[in-house]
Protein backbone atom coordinates (compact mmCIF):
# COMPACT_ATOMS: atom_id res chain seq x y z
CA UNK A 1 0.00 0.00 0.00
CA UNK A 2 1.66 3.14 -0.90
CA UNK A 3 1.38 5.77 1.87
CA UNK A 4 1.24 9.05 0.86
CA UNK A 5 4.81 10.05 1.79
CA UNK A 6 5.08 14.08 1.57
CA UNK A 7 1.16 15.14 1.80
CA UNK A 8 0.39 17.33 4.13
CA UNK A 9 -1.32 15.63 6.24
CA UNK A 10 -2.82 16.16 10.53
CA UNK A 11 -0.62 14.55 13.22
CA UNK A 12 -1.56 11.16 14.56
CA UNK A 13 -1.69 12.32 17.94
CA UNK A 14 -5.39 10.62 18.26
CA UNK A 15 -6.94 8.88 15.52
CA UNK A 16 -10.54 9.14 16.28
CA UNK A 17 -13.24 11.31 14.43
CA UNK A 18 -14.05 13.10 17.58
CA UNK A 19 -10.70 14.13 18.02
CA UNK A 20 -9.29 16.55 15.23
CA UNK A 21 -5.43 17.30 16.34
CA UNK A 22 -3.40 20.22 14.41
CA UNK A 23 0.01 19.95 12.77
CA UNK A 24 1.03 18.25 9.88
CA UNK A 25 2.76 15.09 9.69
CA UNK A 26 4.73 13.17 6.64
CA UNK A 27 4.93 9.44 6.46
CA UNK A 28 7.75 6.94 5.70
CA UNK A 29 6.71 5.53 1.98
CA UNK A 30 7.10 1.93 3.58
CA UNK A 31 5.58 0.36 5.94
CA UNK A 32 7.23 -1.24 8.95
CA UNK A 33 9.69 -4.12 7.93
CA UNK A 34 9.06 -7.30 10.29
CA UNK A 35 11.77 -9.06 11.32
CA UNK A 36 11.88 -12.20 13.66
CA UNK A 37 14.37 -11.80 16.64
CA UNK A 38 17.71 -11.39 15.41
CA UNK A 39 21.02 -10.65 18.39
CA UNK A 40 19.85 -9.79 21.50
CA UNK A 41 18.82 -6.36 23.40
CA UNK A 42 21.72 -6.58 25.83
CA UNK A 43 24.48 -7.41 23.58
CA UNK A 44 25.23 -10.81 25.32
CA UNK A 45 26.66 -13.72 22.70
CA UNK A 46 24.39 -15.71 19.97
CA UNK A 47 26.66 -18.55 20.93
CA UNK A 48 24.41 -22.16 21.47
CA UNK A 49 26.39 -23.52 24.66
CA UNK A 50 27.02 -22.26 27.36
CA UNK A 51 30.41 -21.25 28.56
CA UNK A 52 32.52 -21.85 32.36
CA UNK A 53 35.63 -21.14 33.77
CA UNK A 54 36.93 -21.94 36.93
CA UNK A 55 39.45 -20.43 38.61
CA UNK A 56 41.49 -20.89 41.77
CA UNK A 57 41.30 -18.63 44.41
CA UNK A 58 43.21 -19.59 46.91
CA UNK A 59 42.30 -22.75 48.57
CA UNK A 60 38.97 -22.34 47.60
CA UNK A 61 37.54 -23.49 43.90
CA UNK A 62 35.16 -21.62 42.60
CA UNK A 63 33.51 -22.14 39.42
CA UNK A 64 32.15 -19.13 37.31
CA UNK A 65 28.93 -19.47 34.54
CA UNK A 66 28.24 -17.72 32.24
CA UNK A 67 24.59 -17.69 31.61
CA UNK A 68 24.05 -16.93 27.29
CA UNK A 69 21.05 -16.36 25.64
CA UNK A 70 21.11 -19.66 23.77
CA UNK A 71 18.46 -19.47 21.45
CA UNK A 72 17.48 -16.14 18.52
CA UNK A 73 13.91 -17.64 18.92
CA UNK A 74 14.35 -15.82 22.89
CA UNK A 75 15.55 -12.33 22.02
CA UNK A 76 14.20 -9.47 19.99
CA UNK A 77 16.74 -6.56 18.68
CA UNK A 78 16.28 -3.12 19.76
CA UNK A 79 15.65 -0.19 17.07
CA UNK A 80 13.50 -2.00 15.05
CA UNK A 81 9.88 -3.82 15.49
CA UNK A 82 9.94 -8.06 15.63
CA UNK A 83 7.13 -9.92 14.68
CA UNK A 84 5.90 -12.54 17.00
CA UNK A 85 3.47 -15.43 17.21
CA UNK A 86 1.52 -16.84 20.35
CA UNK A 87 5.00 -19.56 20.61
CA UNK A 88 7.63 -16.67 20.34
CA UNK A 89 6.10 -13.87 22.33
CA UNK A 90 6.16 -14.93 25.86
CA UNK A 91 9.85 -16.17 25.51
CA UNK A 92 10.88 -12.61 24.12
CA UNK A 93 8.91 -10.98 27.00
CA UNK A 94 10.85 -13.05 29.40
CA UNK A 95 14.08 -12.60 28.03
CA UNK A 96 13.52 -8.68 28.28
CA UNK A 97 14.54 -8.62 31.93
CA UNK A 98 14.18 -4.79 33.05
CA UNK A 99 13.61 -3.50 29.60
CA UNK A 100 10.09 -1.84 28.31
CA UNK A 101 8.05 -4.23 25.93
CA UNK A 102 5.89 -2.57 23.67
CA UNK A 103 3.34 -4.87 21.61
CA UNK A 104 1.63 -3.69 18.82
CA UNK A 105 -1.23 -5.90 18.37
CA UNK A 106 -2.73 -5.40 14.66
CA UNK A 107 -5.17 -7.35 11.78
CA UNK A 108 -4.75 -7.81 8.54
CA UNK A 109 -7.50 -5.80 7.08
CA UNK A 110 -7.24 -2.72 9.86
CA UNK A 111 -7.11 0.30 7.97
CA UNK A 112 -5.83 2.65 11.50
CA UNK A 113 -2.85 -0.27 11.66
CA UNK A 114 -1.89 0.82 8.40
CA UNK A 115 -1.57 4.22 9.32
CA UNK A 116 0.49 4.07 12.58
CA UNK A 117 2.71 1.24 11.70
CA UNK A 118 5.17 3.77 10.40
CA UNK A 119 5.06 5.97 13.35
CA UNK A 120 5.66 2.78 14.77
CA UNK A 121 8.91 1.64 13.45
CA UNK A 122 10.10 5.26 13.80
CA UNK A 123 9.34 5.19 17.87
CA UNK A 124 11.22 1.54 17.84
CA UNK A 125 14.17 3.65 16.43
CA UNK A 126 13.88 6.18 18.82
CA UNK A 127 13.16 4.40 21.97
CA UNK A 128 16.55 1.91 21.94
CA UNK A 129 15.75 0.75 25.58
CA UNK A 130 12.27 -0.32 24.42
CA UNK A 131 11.74 -3.45 22.98
CA UNK A 132 8.93 -2.89 20.35
CA UNK A 133 7.03 -6.21 19.30
CA UNK A 134 3.67 -7.01 16.68
CA UNK A 135 1.57 -9.28 16.56
CA UNK A 136 -1.00 -9.87 13.88
CA UNK A 137 -4.26 -11.09 15.76
CA UNK A 138 -5.42 -13.80 13.15
CA UNK A 139 -6.92 -17.57 13.47
CA UNK A 140 -3.46 -18.91 14.55
CA UNK A 141 -2.46 -16.23 17.47
CA UNK A 142 -6.35 -15.98 18.70
CA UNK A 143 -5.07 -17.76 22.09
CA UNK A 144 -2.86 -14.88 22.80
CA UNK A 145 -4.58 -12.55 21.55
CA UNK A 146 -7.88 -13.67 24.43
CA UNK A 147 -4.64 -14.17 26.62
CA UNK A 148 -4.05 -10.82 26.63
CA UNK A 149 -7.45 -9.36 25.58
CA UNK A 150 -8.46 -7.18 23.16
CA UNK A 151 -11.28 -5.59 21.87
CA UNK A 152 -10.50 -2.58 19.24
CA UNK A 153 -8.06 -2.84 17.22
CA UNK A 154 -4.99 -2.07 16.93
CA UNK A 155 -4.11 -2.66 20.41
CA UNK A 156 -0.67 -1.92 22.10
CA UNK A 157 0.10 -3.73 25.40
CA UNK A 158 3.12 -2.16 27.55
CA UNK A 159 4.68 -4.69 29.76
CA UNK A 160 7.45 -4.85 32.10
CA UNK A 161 8.81 -7.48 34.27
CA UNK A 162 6.66 -10.08 32.71
CA UNK A 163 3.54 -8.11 33.15
CA UNK A 164 1.10 -6.15 31.12
CA UNK A 165 1.06 -2.93 33.00
CA UNK A 166 -0.75 -0.14 30.38
CA UNK A 167 -2.72 -0.04 26.72
CA UNK A 168 -3.52 1.98 24.77
CA UNK A 169 -6.92 1.16 22.79
CA UNK A 170 -7.07 2.85 19.35
CA UNK A 171 -4.45 4.13 16.61
CA UNK A 172 -3.79 6.89 19.62
CA UNK A 173 -0.10 7.90 18.98
CA UNK A 174 0.37 10.48 21.02
CA UNK A 175 -1.26 8.44 23.83
CA UNK A 176 1.26 5.67 23.11
CA UNK A 177 4.10 7.56 23.49
CA UNK A 178 2.80 8.89 26.43
CA UNK A 179 2.42 5.23 28.29
CA UNK A 180 5.60 4.22 26.99
CA UNK A 181 7.16 7.30 28.68
CA UNK A 182 5.60 6.50 31.57
CA UNK A 183 6.34 3.18 31.95
CA UNK A 184 9.66 3.32 31.02
CA UNK A 185 11.13 5.74 33.60
CA UNK A 186 8.92 4.04 36.65
CA UNK B 1 -5.30 -17.79 -1.02
CA UNK B 2 -1.86 -17.02 -1.82
CA UNK B 3 0.99 -18.75 0.50
CA UNK B 4 3.87 -16.83 1.27
CA UNK B 5 7.22 -18.58 2.58
CA UNK B 6 8.80 -16.49 5.33
CA UNK B 7 12.15 -16.95 6.68
CA UNK B 8 13.24 -15.38 9.28
CA UNK B 9 15.23 -12.26 8.71
CA UNK B 10 18.26 -13.78 10.26
CA UNK B 11 21.44 -15.81 8.81
CA UNK B 12 21.09 -18.94 10.59
CA UNK B 13 22.89 -21.73 9.19
CA UNK B 14 22.15 -25.53 10.36
CA UNK B 15 25.04 -27.48 11.54
CA UNK B 16 26.19 -30.42 9.69
CA UNK B 17 27.48 -32.58 12.30
CA UNK B 18 24.45 -32.70 15.00
CA UNK B 19 24.87 -32.17 18.69
CA UNK B 20 23.43 -32.12 21.96
CA UNK B 21 24.28 -28.99 22.26
CA UNK B 22 23.15 -27.49 19.30
CA UNK B 23 20.02 -27.57 17.52
CA UNK B 24 18.38 -26.37 14.08
CA UNK B 25 18.14 -22.58 14.39
CA UNK B 26 16.10 -21.73 11.23
CA UNK B 27 12.88 -21.96 10.91
CA UNK B 28 10.21 -21.57 8.19
CA UNK B 29 6.96 -19.66 8.25
CA UNK B 30 4.01 -20.09 6.25
CA UNK B 31 1.91 -17.62 6.25
CA UNK B 32 -1.58 -17.60 4.18
CA UNK B 33 -2.61 -14.24 3.07
CA UNK B 34 -5.88 -14.76 2.55
CA UNK B 35 -7.44 -12.29 -0.23
CA UNK B 36 -11.17 -11.26 -0.21
CA UNK B 37 -12.92 -12.30 -3.54
CA UNK B 38 -13.33 -9.74 -6.05
CA UNK B 39 -17.21 -10.02 -6.11
CA UNK B 40 -16.96 -9.25 -2.59
CA UNK B 41 -14.36 -6.67 -2.70
CA UNK B 42 -17.14 -4.75 -5.54
CA UNK B 43 -20.31 -4.98 -3.42
CA UNK B 44 -18.40 -3.24 -0.44
CA UNK B 45 -17.00 -0.46 -2.94
CA UNK B 46 -20.18 0.14 -4.28
CA UNK B 47 -22.07 -0.21 -0.61
CA UNK B 48 -19.30 2.18 0.61
CA UNK B 49 -19.82 4.82 -1.85
CA UNK B 50 -23.43 4.31 -1.19
CA UNK B 51 -22.98 5.06 2.39
CA UNK B 52 -20.71 7.46 2.24
CA UNK B 53 -22.90 9.91 0.11
CA UNK B 54 -26.15 8.93 2.73
CA UNK B 55 -24.14 9.65 5.57
CA UNK B 56 -22.89 12.84 4.50
CA UNK B 57 -19.24 11.18 5.08
CA UNK B 58 -16.02 11.23 3.20
CA UNK B 59 -12.98 9.16 2.59
CA UNK B 60 -9.78 9.37 4.28
CA UNK B 61 -7.19 11.34 2.53
CA UNK B 62 -5.47 8.13 2.36
CA UNK B 63 -7.42 5.65 0.53
CA UNK B 64 -4.95 3.11 1.23
CA UNK B 65 -7.05 3.08 4.20
CA UNK B 66 -10.16 3.50 2.87
CA UNK B 67 -8.74 0.30 0.64
CA UNK B 68 -7.50 -1.97 3.20
CA UNK B 69 -10.93 -0.86 5.18
CA UNK B 70 -13.20 -2.53 2.05
CA UNK B 71 -11.21 -5.50 1.69
CA UNK B 72 -11.33 -5.95 5.47
CA UNK B 73 -15.13 -5.93 5.08
CA UNK B 74 -15.17 -8.38 1.81
CA UNK B 75 -12.82 -10.57 3.35
CA UNK B 76 -15.22 -11.08 6.96
CA UNK B 77 -18.29 -10.99 3.69
CA UNK B 78 -17.02 -14.15 2.09
CA UNK B 79 -16.42 -16.00 5.68
CA UNK B 80 -18.98 -15.09 7.70
CA UNK B 81 -21.70 -13.69 5.35
CA UNK B 82 -22.16 -10.62 6.76
CA UNK B 83 -19.27 -7.47 6.54
CA UNK B 84 -18.13 -7.77 10.22
CA UNK B 85 -15.63 -4.47 11.22
CA UNK B 86 -12.45 -5.56 10.50
CA UNK B 87 -10.82 -3.04 13.17
CA UNK B 88 -12.16 -5.03 16.16
CA UNK B 89 -11.40 -8.51 17.49
CA UNK B 90 -14.02 -11.11 18.35
CA UNK B 91 -14.00 -14.35 19.97
CA UNK B 92 -16.79 -16.09 18.23
CA UNK B 93 -16.99 -14.16 14.79
CA UNK B 94 -20.19 -15.88 13.34
CA UNK B 95 -21.81 -14.90 17.02
CA UNK B 96 -21.04 -11.41 16.36
CA UNK B 97 -22.05 -11.32 12.79
CA UNK B 98 -25.46 -12.68 13.31
CA UNK B 99 -25.47 -10.77 16.41
CA UNK B 100 -25.30 -7.50 14.01
CA UNK B 101 -23.62 -5.08 16.07
CA UNK B 102 -20.46 -4.91 14.73
CA UNK B 103 -22.05 -5.69 10.99
CA UNK B 104 -20.90 -2.22 8.68
CA UNK B 105 -22.40 0.02 9.31
CA UNK B 106 -22.24 -0.82 12.99
CA UNK B 107 -24.58 0.59 15.83
CA UNK B 108 -21.64 3.45 16.68
CA UNK B 109 -21.31 4.93 12.91
CA UNK B 110 -25.80 4.41 12.59
CA UNK B 111 -25.99 6.52 15.52
CA UNK B 112 -22.81 8.24 16.23
CA UNK B 113 -21.24 8.57 12.78
CA UNK B 114 -18.06 7.32 14.74
CA UNK B 115 -16.23 4.88 12.70
CA UNK B 116 -12.90 3.99 14.12
CA UNK B 117 -11.92 2.18 11.18
CA UNK B 118 -11.78 5.45 9.28
CA UNK B 119 -13.80 4.61 6.29
CA UNK B 120 -16.66 7.04 6.70
CA UNK B 121 -15.50 10.08 8.35
CA UNK B 122 -17.16 13.51 8.96
CA UNK B 123 -16.26 17.09 7.13
CA UNK B 124 -14.45 18.30 10.09
CA UNK B 125 -12.22 15.29 10.94
CA UNK B 126 -8.64 16.26 9.79
CA UNK B 127 -8.14 12.85 7.82
CA UNK B 128 -11.54 13.73 5.85
CA UNK B 129 -10.42 13.67 1.96
CA UNK B 130 -13.04 15.66 -0.75
CA UNK B 131 -13.84 11.98 -1.78
CA UNK B 132 -17.16 10.03 -1.67
CA UNK B 133 -16.21 7.62 -4.46
CA UNK B 134 -13.48 4.90 -4.83
CA UNK B 135 -12.71 3.15 -8.01
CA UNK B 136 -11.52 -0.98 -7.95
CA UNK B 137 -8.16 -0.26 -9.64
CA UNK B 138 -7.33 2.70 -6.83
CA UNK B 139 -8.38 -0.27 -3.92
CA UNK B 140 -6.38 -2.96 -6.49
CA UNK B 141 -3.02 -0.28 -6.40
CA UNK B 142 -2.82 0.51 -3.02
CA UNK B 143 -3.39 -2.99 -1.39
CA UNK B 144 -1.08 -4.90 -3.78
CA UNK B 145 1.70 -4.76 -1.64
CA UNK B 146 -0.73 -6.30 1.74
Amino acid sequence: MALLQSATLPPLRSICCSTPSKHPITYPSSISSSGSGSGSSSGSSSSSSSSSSSSLVGLVRRKTAFAVRSSLDTAATVGQVTEVDKDTFWPIVNAAGDKTVVLDMYTQWCGPCKIIAPKYVELSQKYDDVIFLKLDCNQENKPLAKELGIRVVPTFKILKHDKVVKEVTGAKFDDLVAAIETVRTS
Amino acid sequence: MTLQLQAPSFGATISSLPSPLTRSTLRFVIRAQVEPTEKSVEIMRKFSEQYARKSGTYFCVDKGVTSVVIKGLADHKDSLGAPLCPCRHYDDKPAEAGQGFWNCPCVPMRERKECHCMLFLTPENDFAGQDQTITLEEIRESTANI
